[in-house]
């Protein structure tokens, strides 16, 4: 860049860009081929002949009205914007009061505190200790699950902790010299100071709970209390299985789609929203990447 | 003044000073009881449950209930040719991922960092960093799909070229091929964030100086620009060791198959056929505890070593 205005323009700048192109191409295509399959008929593809596909061929919604129509795809999203927009609002609240507490020196027990939660992010009980321990709290088959797993992520939590550390005690200190407590500090200084890192952790946690789908596989057996990325899942890898289960037998012929074209749509409806805010929360993924790899 | 610090600084002094940190914590200790509610329900309890690798764990006896037979499944382990493939399987394939998923995330770096114009080097790196988002679900079916030996892309490109198509995801010999691609795609943007970042901070006229004697943009990248972030590179790779024993649960868990298991199954799949599917719920904890303790002495190792570097301490 920079460094770059003394140089002629040469062959290796064109093989970076052929090289880039091919690299994006094969990140954009995929979902570009997709988009449109989801709108491509039976006898569209036929006449195709491969899923390699430009444009939609036999245009139609058939593929959108028979997916959004099963029982438990508008279950799934249910459940899955559910979790997103609670499971990431309490997260981020009590995640930064915590990360506000052990921010603080005067914190009596403030180092073991800390401990406690450094050593959960390298130790762990594991799978079938955590499967019992949900058993156990008779959390199977309930959606709690969901908002309760997630809840505190201590790697998160250091995140917040380290930028809370940079804020400047002094503005701290005229609020209480105005008389606020530890509480008011908090919500009236600390909060509106650290947008950027409660922004970052916020995007971050909802994208997690919206991709998240193990949980859904093993805590929970109830149909419609599944995460939307379990439907896919059940779409995509046994699609024999939709028509049989619903006890419709989507004809597969004329302008209805096809078990590509179902799959297609399964996906679409998992990505659209995150494809959608990709462009708005890009700079927020971003620069939590940094926030979290250096150390204050 | 002065007697008043003395007299503080007695026991009694400590005491009070105890006391008085006490009060001035407790909204702080409010803040935090949530949180050690939640860790110690939700991460201590089922670190206490590891005890079951140690027991004959029923679920009608329960953790107290159920016998004691000490090491008896972590001698299964040892023996068990089936785990010390899937030990094998871990290794080898965290080690590929560590040489080409780390290295393309650099390389990837440098290319960008060989962008002329401005606004489209922000445009690829962008690109670049979608596949992050999606889950391996969705990248999964993608895969099934450009894969597919009947209908798939990858494969009709090779029958053109007078090749014989390959089933990836279901041939031994292709599995882990597969596997180290996909993440490569997956990761390689995100990754190479972290050395762009490290790339903007080297002094720029490190550059200017070797324009004036006449170094190529080659050796400029080779001798500036790598050399500057040496540091940040080997902290990488060294913390990235530390988690070697983690293969990618989410990716393998989406794109493995019986026919691939003697390649592809790993650690974290193995647990979780073992207790999930097969419902030895004590040799899949013990397999788990193993894991987690070598992996543990991994990481701290690891991290001790990289703090040597002076650059990204954990915490």
């Amino acid at each position: 860049m920079r460094n770059m205005r003394y140089d002629k323009f040469s062959v290796a700048d064109i093989l970076i860009h052929v090289f880039l192109v091919i690299f994006s191409i094969s990140i954009l295509y995929p979902i570009y081929n997709v988009i449109v399959l989801s709108f491509c008929s039976y006898d569209g593809l036929l006449q195709a002949g491969t899923t390699l596909v430009f444009r939609p061929y036999g245009f139609t919604l058939n593929g959108y009205i028979t997916f959004l129509t099963q029982d438990n795809v508008l279950a799934g999203y249910y459940q899955t914007i559910f979790r997103t927009f609670a499971g990431t609002f309490a997260s981020i609240i009590l995640m930064s009061m915590a990360a506000y507490a052990i921010s603080k020196k005067k914190l009596i027990f403030n180092k073991f505190f800390t401990l406690m939660f450094v050593i959960t992010m390298f130790f762990s009980g594991g799978l079938i200790p955590g499967y019992l321990l949900i058993k156990n709290l008779h959390l199977l088959d309930n959606t709690l699950v969901y908002i309760l797993g997630p809840l505190y992520n201590t790697f998160y939590v250091l995140i917040l902790r380290n930028f809370f550390m940079n804020i400047p005690e002094s503005l701290e200190e005229s609020c209480r010299i105005d008389g606020g407590n530890d509480i008011q500090i908090f919500w009236h200084v600390i909060l509106p100071l650290s947008k950027p890192a409660l922004a970052t952790v916020c995007i971050w946690q909802m994208v997690n709970h919206w991709n998240a789908w193990f949980d859904s596989m093993l805590y929970i057996q109830t149909p419609t209390k599944q995460v939307l990325q379990m439907v896919v899942r059940r779409v995509v890898y046994e699609q024999s299985d939709l028509s049989a289960r619903e006890g419709i037998s989507f004809i597969q012929k004329g302008s209805m789609p096809t078990a590509e074209t179902l799959s297609a749509v399964a996906i679409i409806v998992a990505i659209l929203p995150i494809m959608i805010a990709f462009p708005f929360f890009k700079k927020y993924f971003n620069q939590g990447i940094m926030l979290g790899a250096v150390k204050e | 003044m002065n007697s008043v610090v003395k007299r503080d600084s007695g026991r009694q002094g400590k005491m009070k000073n105890f006391w008085k940190r006490c009060r001035d914590s407790k909204f702080l200790l409010l803040f935090l009881l949530p949180a050690v509610i939640w860790y110690v329900i939700f991460c201590y309890t089922p670190m206490y449950g590891l005890v079951i690798a140690f027991k004959d764990y029923t679920i009608s006896e329960g953790i107290l209930g159920s016998k004691w037979v000490g090491l008896k499944y972590f001698n299964k382990m040892f023996n068990s040719p089936d785990f010390l493939n899937v030990l094998r399987n871990t290794l080898v394939i965290s080690g590929l991922k560590m040489i080409f998923v780390y290295t393309s995330g650099l390389a990837l770096a440098l290319i960008f960092n060989e962008v002329r114009i401005k606004s489209l080097k922000s445009l690829y790196q962008d690109i670049s960093t979608i596949p992050k988002f999606l889950s391996w679900v969705i990248i999964g079916s993608f895969m099934t799909q450009i894969l597919s030996p009947s209908t798939g892309i990858v494969n009709a490109i090779i029958k053109l070229c007078g090749g014989e198509s390959i089933y990836f995801l279901a041939n031994p010999k292709w599995f882990v091929f597969t596997l180290i691609i996909s993440d490569m795609w997956q990761s390689a943007g995100w990754n190479a964030i972290i050395y762009t970042s490290a790339i903007a901070v080297i002094d720029v006229a490190l550059y200017e100086a070797a324009v004036i004697d006449g170094a190529s943009r080659w050796s400029r990248m080779w001798h500036i620009t790598l050399p500057g972030i040496i540091p940040v590179v080997i902290v990488m790779m060294i913390m990235n060791v530390g988690s070697i024993l983690n293969a990618g649960f989410d990716q393998i868990f989406n794109l493995y198959n019986p026919a691939v298991y003697s390649v592809g199954d790993i650690i974290d799949t193995y647990v979780y056929r073992q207790g999930i599917g097969s419902l030895n719920y004590s040799y899949s904890t013990a397999v788990g505890l193993f894991k987690n303790v070598v992996g543990l002495i991994l990481v701290m190792g690891c991290n001790k070593i990289a703090q040597k570097f002076q650059q990204v301490g954990f915490w």
